[in-house]
């Protein structure tokens, strides 16, 4: 029967999501204007600080989003349900009868409008457990106080309730249960505030949240500058924010760093990690549901205090990607990111010893750094649906490259000038092998000047597919372009690029990846034959196809665009990852 | 009998293994009430669906692995010290890869790999199931074409006998076996370094997923006293 146990909370959560389709039906209360926000009661020493707002107002909204339904209706997800559907009610059933309540009304009821739960590191990892508190404010007063009294009775009934304390806060004396889980030896203080439900595994903690709660001190979490900054850096709307202080881990990390081999590799890794930490201010999560859903993540740092390496890797990956503007809105797939790869080879050059090789022998991989320097910063790319092609051609592929001279000068020419010949050079040779051998005009190549840039085209290269076009082209902004077609890498490549796109999560990226799901699901409304690329390879049989068709169809039903945009500068990472639904095409069926 | 009484005197019952047909008071009572009888059923059910559900056998290298981490020179596992936390390294990158704590509560939720001293490897306790084992092991063992993971790679990173997690309890809801995240992620670029960066964290992550399970568990609200 301790399976069920086990199994329980895992349960709450799913039964949780899965009813919260009928909560849109109902009025849920909201925070109301003057609630007093939960951070005020700590103390900023805290490690690690969970937040969640409206919870039930939240995910009623979401419920009622196209990606929640699309979810639900998704294969995979659909036939977990089903497979588990017995299981999930008998478990739901289960949490009814030990709390009293619905999973449903357990999400949005008692955890419905201010949630907390923090974590303080403890002083001596070695023999101590972290501090733990978990605060819930709930819609239904009434509901919160007869489910602490039915977790309570409970665990009397178990054997495994330890007492009940009094505790003076101000004017006020609280009474706290103390009761331990079935699997657990520490023990659990629990008692309710109005309606805030305080559960902590420390009596101290409790304590001093309840005389922090009766007199509000002048420096809280709310007022620390770190959790400030960290709010400060999410986007807004999210329903709940995440916040990690660095400081109060560093303890913890320092004691496992000396607890390792001194001179080991293990030791030296974890020399560059301890430093890097101790380097970043905090760390900041947010998720948001509705009206679309996202993830972001954020960390700051002191760029002083890192280890060099890791300095060098920031400082590289740090800044905008101008790729992100070359990117048609309609591509399927598109993806940008910035690297300066020369800044990361000068500095593994300079301080890596010298080499006792001869430098003759390593001359293939010389070469290959050296050309390496000149690529970047930026690059990027994206596949595109070519309407006017037949299925077995339906997408382009187009990735692009910046290059910059490989030695300094104005007078030097990026990198992809002085290998353009080169590389028409060898085509050409190519294609001319290709005929003798062939004795037949199989392949050929051309080349056509677009707004001063060269565009070379290559057909019949590829044994099985002779229709199939390469190409390539250098611009004016030495960018070098490679594509399936010449039409493609012209639209790809013309200054006059049309900036269409619809803003970008975090402004201007140092990396991007967009994929386009309406466009997808455009693509696939042709037929199977039109997406058959995707599974090319694979040998699938007819079923097997349809079905993978089928599961596609439906991913591409959950929203319109997944968005994925980090962007980097030199004392900071932001990542943020968005399903948007715009509504057209919004019928999942 | 009244309504208040029904539920432990119901506990009792089912707690001996014996039908509820053998408890008179219990029969008359779910006769004439129907919340009762709706209790009783939902008690039926789950009875019934745990008989019916499959104890996974305990995998060979189960043995191996926990003496030789108790043997482990400065071990910090010992046996006195059951409970400490672990993180397969799979699910470590994940958690890096998330930031510490997103990826703390859902991956090794969902990706558990049944690698240490989980739920799902003890030895069962229930002589039925014990004498059912063999079969048991045969039901549950992967068809031959499929890949079983061994606890020797040729990595020298990974040669290290490496206690998995005893991951939040979500594990036994899912089929580890179907879950190939860890095949997945260690083919990514990348991931040696990925995997330095968790395990460099674990100070960080371990508590705190240590700390999310008891709170979980508080919130199993635990019959085991009574009912198993």
């Amino acid at each position: 029967m301790s399976s069920i146990g086990r199994r329980l909370p895992v349960a709450a959560l799913i039964a949780c999501l899965l009813s919260a389709t009928a909560v849109a039906d109902e009025d849920q209360p909201t925070a109301t204007a003057n609630h007093v926000r939960f951070a005020e009661w700590l103390d900023a020493d805290v490690g690690l600080c969970l937040e969640v707002e409206n919870l039930g107002e939240e995910w009623a909204r979401f419920s009622e989003s196209r990606f929640y339904q699309g979810v639900v209706e998704f294969p995979p997800a659909a036939e977990w349900l089903s497979q588990h559907r017995q299981g999930l009610s008998l478990l739901a059933g289960e949490i009814e009868r030990r709390t009293g309540v619905t999973p449903r009304e357990l999400a949005t009821k008692l955890l419905g409008r201010q949630l907390l739960f923090a974590i303080w590191p403890p002083s001596n990892p070695q023999t101590d457990k972290p501090r733990a508190l978990l605060l819930a404010e709930s819609t239904d007063g009434q509901l919160m106080r007869r489910l602490l009294e039915r977790l309570v009775a409970a665990r009397r009934l178990a054997g495994r309730w330890r007492g009940r304390r009094t505790v003076v806060a101000g004017d006020s004396t609280f009474s706290i249960d103390v009761v331990v889980p079935d699997e657990e030896q520490s023990e659990f203080f629990i008692t309710a505030v109005g309606d805030v439900a305080i559960f902590a595994n420390d009596e101290a903690l409790l304590g001093e949240i309840l005389r922090r709660r009766a007199a509000v001190e002048p420096t809280s979490l709310a007022s620390s500058p770190a959790y400030l900054a960290a709010a400060h850096r999410l986007t807004g709307g999210v329903a709940a924010k995440l916040f990690i202080n660095p400081r109060a881990w560093d303890a913890a990390l320092e004691a496992d760093l000396k607890r390792k081999p001194p001179g080991s590799e293990e030791a030296k890794s974890q020399a560059v990690i301890v430093a890097a930490w101790r380097a970043i201010e905090y760390v900041s999560g947010g998720l948001q549901l509705a009206p679309q859903t996202a993830v972001e993540l954020a960390w700051q740092w002191r760029p002083d205090a890192l280890p060099e390496p890791v300095r060098e890797v920031a400082a590289s990956l740090a800044g905008s990607c101008q790729f992100v503007d070359r990117l048609p809105d309609d591509a399927l797939i598109a993806f940008a990111g910035h690297a300066d790869i020369r800044r990361l080879i000068r500095y593994g050059i300079e301080h890596n010893g010298p080499d006792d090789r001869d430098p003759r022998s390593q001359f293939d991989s010389i070469l290959f750094w050296a050309l390496a320097a000149g690529v970047g910063p930026d690059w990027g790319g994206f596949l595109k649906a070519a309407s006017d092609r037949p299925p077995s051609r339906s997408v382009d592929l187009v990735v692009g490259l910046q290059t910059r001279p490989l030695e300094a000068g104005p007078q030097e020419k990026p990198l992809a000038e002085t290998l353009e010949p080169v590389l028409h050079a060898l085509l050409s040779s190519a294609v001319e092998a290709v005929n003798r051998q062939s004795k037949v005009a199989l392949a050929s190549i051309r080349s056509t000047d677009h707004d001063g840039s060269r565009i070379t085209t290559v057909l019949g290269l590829l044994p099985d597919r002779p229709e199939q076009e390469l190409a390539y082209c250098v611009d004016r902004l030495g960018r070098l372009w490679f594509g399936t077609s010449a039409a493609a890498i012209e639209q790809a490549s013309r200054s006059s690029a049309t900036r269409t796109h619809a803003g970008h999560p975090l402004g201007d990226p140092s990396g991007l990846m967009r994929v386009n799901l309406a466009e997808w699901r455009k693509l696939a409304a042709r037929g199977p034959s039109a997406v058959e690329f995707l599974w090319e390879g694979k040998q699938l049989d007819a079923r097997s196809q349809e079905r993978e068709y089928q599961t596609l169809l439906a991913f591409c039903r959950l929203a319109d665009r997944l968005v994925v945009a980090t962007r980097v500068d030199e004392s900071s990472v932001h990542v943020s990852c968005t399903l948007e639904a715009n509504g057209q095409g919004a019928d999942p069926k | 009998m009244q309504c208040e009484r029904f539920e432990s005197r119901l506990n009792e019952v089912l707690d001996a293994r014996q039908p509820l047909s053998s408890a008179g008071d219990l029969g008359e009572h779910i006769r004439t009430c129907a919340p009762c009888r709706e209790l009783a059923r939902a008690y039926e059910a789950m009875l019934v669906g745990l008989q019916q559900a499959e104890m996974p056998p305990e995998p060979a290298w189960l043995t191996p692995r926990v003496v030789s981490q108790v043997r482990r020179p400065g071990s910090s596992t010992t046996l006195h010290q059951p409970r400490v936390l672990y993180f397969p390294r799979w699910a470590t990158v994940a958690v890096a890869a998330a930031a510490v704590l997103v990826a703390g509560i859902g991956l090794p939720w969902f990706f558990n790999r049944g690698g240490g001293l989980a739920d799902n490897d003890r030895p069962t306790a229930d002589p039925a199931r014990r004498q059912r084992a063999p079969e048991i092991a045969e039901a549950r063992r992967p068809p031959r074409n499929t890949e079983v993971r061994s606890i020797a790679r040729p990595d020298k990173r990974r040669d290290a006998v490496r206690p998995a997690a005893r991951t939040p309890l979500a594990t036994a809801f899912l089929d580890p076996t179907q879950l190939k995240a860890d095949d997945l992620i260690g083919s990514l670029p990348g991931t040696e370094w990925a995997h330095d960066v968790a395990d460099g964290l674990q100070p960080v992550t371990k508590p705190t997923v240590g700390v999310i399970n008891g709170f979980l568990q508080l919130w199993g609200i635990g019959e085991e006293g009574r009912r198993s």
